[in-house]
């Protein structure tokens, strides 16, 4: 606090005398926390050794023998698994605070070379023969085990990006844009079946009281997967007569998810909501006034866009007034 | 010259400040209540999603409005493709960017952030306009020049008005941008005084900064352009930079020359960044810390690019290791606070947590490799092509 505000705060009389001691002892005794710096080391370190070790082994598989690569990274898993183990806290449905961040990174690196030695295994033995979804499943099984046991978001994250490569897709948002091969009909059936599927455990977990704050991480990946998949499986049956029912049905799932939202007020999926909407809303509108002749039309989706953009804009303002307020 | 109200911007100030006080347990909620009841802001400040939201939807406002506009002026000949017509539009933009902050009192609330970069952006672009035209009847500096030299100004002058970060930082990266390209001004010599030259312009703009801290309603814009003139003043002295510039606009080194000054840059290069982290532990400045900690990469990078001393793969794994042990070392050594420092977090910034973003940058960056689809895997050679059409 600088001096200016304190001294107006003296001021106050409502202010008592206790907090004005608090104030100024901790501005006599500034502390400076160090928190984020040496968290982005420890993020850059695991990540740094995890690609090293990767490429390292890659580059050498011929030359040291494969039982000590197994050997080495089995080591650097079992390390890592053992000192959190030996830290961690209780078990509990809620929330757990993590000790440390150390704790949270070294936790990380061990599923990171758990992943490295499960794929080296498939890939130099095959372990698994050829059945990749096996390979796959096992990898998943120990992310959620592990997301749950410790209670750690971002392993959860890499649980669900894992189910997804197991369902046949990858799923972090960049690729699944990226990526877009959304030509092939199952591939959308796959991805809209997972987003379903995660947004039902983002549902569950609140339903039985278990681990409630990793419903943030199911939904987020669930709505981005589902209302995706829903537009492109619109936009790949676009000649077809039934194609509205794919609108239809993000209609409605957007009707469940907007009313989950209010009630727990989040704002950010309120948000995505709205905005997935409004693309397939205006992807109606557009489709509607090209059957129009062509100036005409351009005029018309001028107009359109610039309405429906203000309308929303003081949408978006009053359902976060609302939000707010209730 | 200040668009927003100065009162609301202290009590903002004041009121952000008392907040912290009480996440930290200072005082107490009733008396935060009442300060803010006191000392009330009127600005509509929404939060991070709102704002991205609101920000989406006035862009597609303005670039609707605009094709409207231009799709009714379209039959008057070359009316929509010339300069003014650009310089009308940003201006547009911008009156209604001076409304809806004055009228509506709206402080960074995506709709002001969007209509001040379109501004900027149409007016920036008819002044390239005038210039092409102006050009064919040959200017005396290079083109950059002039543009850079308006951008700076422009981009000066939304920061002085609307008191943003970006705008700030954009204005400096101008005037570096413009005296790398004025070489006109300095005659023969430009290539060799230019990397001191921009050393010197950082070093001046940050204790400028530092000095005109007793500006408190720009805090936010001094703090960004202080990061910038520790980047650019670090990266102006930088070996690969100045060798790299100076053969892009000279004629090329030899294979193997080095630079007049070697010693110098390499000093530069090396030492700067623990110089940085040095002093900002010692006066406790998170500016100078984390500026310094970011470049210490730069630093390693251009080592590693002239002097080959291991494998890229060796070097990650032991840099990896090392950088765990240090920030062990020293979370163990921070376990109870020691001359000032502490490993605990003080304030918990709410937002990040609200998206839990440290969770998605570990989802988004570790599930990249493991994420190729099986048919690469077993390609043998290529990993993480990510090949679809790979069989097996």
């Amino acid at each position: 606090m600088n001096t200016a505000n304190y001294d107006k705060l003296k001021e106050e009389d409502f202010i008592s005398a206790k907090s004005i001691e608090n104030i100024r002892i901790r501005a006599q005794n500034p502390l400076f926390s160090l928190h984020w710096e040496l968290k982005t080391l420890l993020y850059l370190g695991v990540m740094l050794l995890s690609t090293g070790l990767g490429i390292l082994i890659y580059k050498n598989i011929d030359t040291i023998g494969h039982q000590v690569i197994l050997a080495i990274i089995a080591a650097i898993s079992i390390g890592c698994f053992t000192y959190c183990l030996k830290h961690r806290p209780p078990f509990s449905r809620e929330l757990v605070k993590s000790p440390n961040s150390l704790f949270d990174y070294l936790l990380l690196l061990g599923c990171l070379s758990f992943l490295t030695f499960v794929g080296y295994l498939q890939f130099q033995y095959t372990v698994f023969g050829t059945n990749y979804g096996m390979a796959t499943f096992i990898p998943m099984l120990l992310l959620f085990f592990v997301a749950y046991e410790f209670d750690h978001l971002g392993i959860l994250s890499m649980g669900i990006a894992n189910l997804a490569i197991w369902m046949g897709v990858s799923v972090t948002p960049a690729q699944l844009l990226s990526s877009g091969n959304f030509d092939n009909q199952t591939v959308i059936y796959t991805y809209l079946s997972l987003g379903l599927i995660l947004l039902l455990a983002g549902q569950l977990t609140e339903y039985f009281n278990f681990k409630k704050h990793f419903r943030f991480s199911y939904l987020h990946f669930g709505i981005h997967i589902s209302f995706i998949s829903l537009l492109f499986g619109y936009f790949n049956h676009y000649d077809a007569s039934f194609s509205f029912i794919w609108l239809l049905v993000l209609f409605a799932l957007a009707y469940y998810l907007y009313a989950d939202a209010m009630k727990h007020k989040a704002f950010y999926f309120l948000l995505l909501v709205v905005l997935y909407s409004y693309i397939a809303f205006s992807i109606l509108v557009v489709r509607a006034f090209i059957t129009f002749r062509d100036m005409e039309a351009l005029y018309f989706c001028c107009f359109y866009f610039i309405g429906s953009a203000i309308a929303l804009i003081r949408l978006l303002i009053y359902l976060n007034k609302k939000i707010k307020a209730s | 010259m200040i668009i927003y109200n100065r009162t609301w911007l202290k009590n903002l100030d004041l009121q952000n400040q008392l907040k912290r006080a009480h996440r930290l347990g200072d005082i107490t909620a009733e008396e935060l209540k009442q300060m803010e009841e006191k000392y009330p802001v009127g600005f509509y400040t929404p939060n991070i999603f709102v704002r991205a939201g609101l920000f989406i939807l006035t862009q597609i406002i303005t670039s609707f409005a605009g094709g409207l506009l231009s799709l009714i002026f379209s039959s008057m000949g070359d009316l929509i493709t010339s300069p003014g017509y650009f310089l009308f539009l940003g201006l547009i933009s911008y009156v209604a960017l001076e409304l809806i902050v004055q009228q509506k009192h709206h402080f960074r609330s995506g709709v002001d952030d969007a209509l001040m970069w379109t501004a900027a952006g149409l007016i920036l672009a008819a002044f390239i306009g005038y210039l092409s035209i102006a050009q064919r009847n040959s200017l005396s500096a290079p083109f950059e020049c002039y543009v850079f030299f308006f951008a700076m100004v422009l981009a000066g002058y939304f920061t002085l008005r609307f008191a943003d970060m970006l705008m700030a930082v954009v204005s400096f990266l101008s005037l570096i941008c413009f005296l790398f390209f004025s070489r006109e001004l300095f005659g023969f010599y430009a290539a060799a005084i230019r990397p001191f030259l921009i050393i010197l312009v950082s070093a001046g703009v940050y204790f400028l900064c530092v000095y005109w801290k007793k500006y408190k309603d720009y805090e936010n814009c001094l703090t960004a352009m202080q990061v910038f003139c520790l980047l650019i003043g670090y990266a102006a002295g930088n070996y690969f930079v100045v060798k790299e510039m100076g053969s892009m606009i000279n004629q090329p080194l030899q294979e193997g020359e080095g630079l007049p000054l070697g010693w110098f840059f390499w000093t530069w290069t090396i030492a700067l960044p623990f110089v940085y982290i040095a002093l900002g532990l010692k006066r406790k400045e998170v500016i100078l810390l984390r500026s310094g900690l970011i470049l210490i990469a730069a630093a390693a990078f251009t080592f590693r690019n002239y002097y080959h001393v291991m494998p890229i793969e060796g070097a990650l794994s032991l840099v990896g290791a090392a950088l765990l042990a240090i920030a062990y070392g020293v979370i163990r050594y921070l376990k109870t606070p020691k001359k000032g420092f502490t490993y605990e977090e003080l304030d918990d910034d709410q937002l990040l947590d609200k998206i839990k973003v440290e969770s998605l940058i570990v989802g988004e960056t570790f599930s990249g490799p493991s994420a190729a689809p099986e048919g690469s895997r077993m390609g043998g050679g290529s990993f993480g092509g990510g090949g679809s059409s790979a069989d097996f």
